[in-house]
């Protein structure tokens, strides 16, 4: 291809260039030369999330400041790129951004919050005075979240594009009455939706919030979360409750999140709820079980009730299926005390199937779409496949289990004849398989571990997906415990075996050989399959896009 | 080159309001003629408003000389005005400076752009000396795409980037071209550090 002559372009022109290219290719062009990436540095860039946190070195633990920036490719991958600095130079590094749109900027500050607010305030000003220039952070949401530091806040929020920022969370352990009034009074911030969230407060705190948000007119969506050290006694909840002046339907609506909590039924009753996420796990000191729910993969739960004896936290759960129409995404239970509570699981199970048959008497089933295992004892078979069967098959399409203990092929002929098998669009098992794996090939996708597979066993699995249309990024994948039998594989493959990997920089000797499968049913797609020593892993990718969706999943 | 002769690039006719239906000549550099409708003139602000402030009626366009366009050749003034005539009557572009920029190639601005790099750098200087604001973004787009998958090495060679001892030798030489006496001050001075001074002053 014949150059192209980048320099000889208007410099607008290169900056135009350089503000398409999305973030990941534009560190290649930032490092050919100097002057190049201080061209790249000065494009505005969409982030998808942008991270400032403490971060801990044993020396140096309140020096160290991290920034973490995530984005996205054309593609939908998302890459994260981490960088380190002192905490002095936070503010800085937070005013670089100010030119770029963020779809999340989180705060987490702690104690040196102030300082660091402080520092950027002073330096957003000065950069009007002498410069005249106006910082206006265009960022869709943002939380920042302090121990103790409040005060500059307000006037760190004024500095935010209205017309992006969509919503403000604020999560302290105090702030005062006056603080927090002045900040919902901000004529400039009453359009944004605000959540709080915030501990340690008393009941009348609450009732004030809440005539301030009746007073005031605030967008949809605008929350606050208080939470008191102190159980609130019934005559203050009736006080809050009757303050709303609700109807009957609202305070439905309102409780919805609640609707795990017994102490609120007279408040819950017939609304469904579609809860994304949640936990069930046994707590180091035995018979107790902390119930989750929220958020994959957050700590901060919508619900996070402190540990309960096991009856309780499974009356609760159970709760949320009051409505036949209540759905749960992800279903976690675990067991990670496995040592002092073995029967963790099974206990959990066991509550569970008397739960369901005094409470829902008749075809009652658990609307649950992906249900995950993680147990490192035995399992009690009869009592997972009752269970099992307990699944709405509408709605259970993913099956994940870790560390699971399976002894008797019992348990899977049991569960394979179920509707609920059936409707399996995957299944993971990170545990040796002792069963032909002939029992998974109906399901799309599989990731399991087996001790040995024969080449028969593994082409019949790259066969599957041949001859029959499956959707993009369907795959399979199996580790091995012993080494993979290529030839064998080869010699079954009606093609015949040619080697074209995805890289062509990366070497790795795990990798054996990538084979690229044309399919009957797509024009679009190929079935790519990359067999290492000891893991073999097939993927139905775009022709266009054949690493980035191969990767998709996971790295082989 | 004639009137008659000059080169007319495809007009949709019908699309073309009767009132609207003035033909403005141009010329480039090396002499070849276009006639482009006035609705496709309003893709380039450069030209539109060229025109508005010639205020030609429909006999000056054809008694008077073609308008120059000085810097731009005949190859890439007809891939400009194929461009602007396909696009004629479509909104103009505002960059309210959202990111991420989202660009589409259509297929007719593909094929358009399917053409060598040294072509497609004349087209991308055109579009932006006669602000055609669509046009920028679709040829920006396509050079944005040539980095896709790029190694820095590999971009080096596709963008014909210099490095940084390279930039900063240009650097150099352009300050002497400027400056005759800073070359006869540098090369004092290393006449004297030669000769063992240790200080120029």
């Amino acid at each position: 291809m014949m150059p192209f002559n980048w320099e000889g372009l208007p410099l607008e022109v290169r900056i135009k260039v350089a503000s398409l290219l999305d973030a990941r290719e534009r560190l290649p062009l930032q490092l050919t030369s100097k002057s190049n990436y201080n061209l790249v540095s000065y494009c505005p860039i969409h982030l998808d999330s942008l991270t400032i946190k403490p971060f801990y070195r044993p020396v140096f633990c309140h020096a160290i400041f991290a920034q973490i920036a995530c984005f996205k490719t054309p593609q939908n991958k998302e890459y994260q790129q981490e960088h380190l600095f002192e905490i002095e130079n936070a503010p800085q590094q937070l005013l670089k951004h100010s030119k770029n749109w963020i779809k999340k900027l989180d705060l987490f500050m702690l104690s040196d919050l102030e300082t660091f607010l402080r520092d950027l305030l002073a330096m957003i000003k000065k950069e009007k005075e002498e410069n005249n220039k106006r910082i206006q952070f265009r960022v869709k949401e943002v939380e920042v979240s302090g121990m103790y530091q409040w005060e500059f806040v307000t006037e760190f929020l004024q500095y935010f594009d209205t017309n992006v920022l969509e919503c403000i969370k604020l999560r302290f352990c105090q702030m005062p009455r006056d603080a927090l009034t002045g900040l919902l009074a901000v004529e400039k911030l009453r359009r944004v939706p605000v959540a709080l969230r915030m501990n340690v407060v008393l009941a009348e705190y609450a009732v004030e919030m809440i005539k301030n948000f009746r007073a005031i007119p605030r967008p949809d969506h605008t929350f606050f979360s208080l939470s008191s050290s102190e159980p609130l006694n019934p005559e203050i909840k009736e006080n809050i409750f009757d303050l709303l002046d609700l109807s009957q339907s609202s305070r439905k609506s309102i409780c919805r999140l609640r609707k795990c909590s017994k102490f609120h039924l007279n408040l819950v009753d017939s609304c469904p709820v579609f809860l994304k996420y949640v936990c069930i796990k046994p707590v180091v000191n035995g018979n107790q079980v902390h119930l989750t729910i929220g958020e994959e993969s957050s700590s901060f739960g919508y619900l996070c009730d402190k540990n309960c004896d096991l009856d309780t936290a499974i009356q609760d759960f159970l709760l949320i299926f009051k409505h036949r129409k209540s759905k749960v995404e992800h279903l976690f239970i675990c067991n990670y005390h496995h040592r002092t509570y073995t029967e963790g699981i099974n206990d959990i199970i066991t509550e569970i199937l008397s739960g369901i048959s005094s409470k829902f008497p008749g075809d009652f089933k658990l609307k649950i779409k992906k249900l995950k295992f993680q147990n490192y004892t035995k399992i009690d078979e009869i009592k997972f496949s009752n269970l099992f069967k307990k699944l709405d098959s509408s709605t259970f399409t993913f099956l994940s289990l870790h560390n699971f203990s399976i002894h008797t092929h019992e348990l899977f002929e049991e569960i394979m004849k179920s509707k609920q098998w059936k409707s399996l669009k995957s299944v993971e098992i990170s545990d040796w398989a002792r069963i032909p794996i002939g029992w998974f090939l109906r399901t799309d996708n599989f990731d399991l571990m087996y001790k040995s597979l024969s080449g028969k066993d593994l082409w019949r699995c790259i066969q599957k997906y041949l001859f029959k249309p499956f959707p993009l990024l369907t795959f399979f994948r199996i580790s091995t415990y012993e080494v993979l039998p290529l030839a064998e594989i080869f010699a079954q493959f009606d093609v015949p075996a040619k080697n074209e990997p995805l890289e062509t920089t990366y070497v790795n000797n795990l990798y054996k050989h990538t084979q690229r499968f044309e399919l009957p049913w797509s024009k679009e797609y190929l079935f790519v399959v990359r067999i290492g020593l000891r893991v073999i892993k097939g993927v139905v990718c775009r022709k266009t896009d054949l690493l980035d969706d191969f990767d998709a999943m996971d790295d082989l | 080159m004639s009137v008659e002769n000059a080169p007319v690039v495809d007009v949709d006719e019908a699309a073309i309001p009767v009132e609207k239906k003035m033909y403005y000549r141009f010329e480039s550099n090396d002499k070849k003629e276009f006639r482009v409708s006035e609705l496709a003139i309003q893709q380039s602000e450069t030209l539109n408003r060229l025109v508005e402030a010639m205020g030609y009626t429909s006999e000056d366009v054809e008694n008077k000389p073609a308008i120059a366009i000085e810097n731009i050749d005949g190859k890439t003034l007809k891939l400009v005005f194929q461009w602007c005539e396909h696009h004629k009557g479509e909104a103009i572009p505002v960059d309210d400076g959202s990111v991420p920029k989202i660009v589409e190639i259509p297929e007719f601005d593909a094929k358009l752009m399917d053409i060598d790099n040294g072509l497609l750098f004349k087209l991308i200087w055109a579009a932006d000396y006669l602000n055609i604001v669509q046009l920028l973004n679709v040829s920006c787009k396509k050079v944005a795409n040539m980095a896709q998958g790029k190694t820095p090495a590999q971009l080096r060679r596709v963008y014909l980037l210099p490095s940084d001892e390279e930039d900063e030798a240009a650097k150099r030489a352009a300050q002497e071209a400027q400056d005759p006496r800073a070359r006869e001050v540098e090369e004092e001075f290393e006449e004297r550090k030669r000769q063992g001074g240790n200080s120029f002053f």
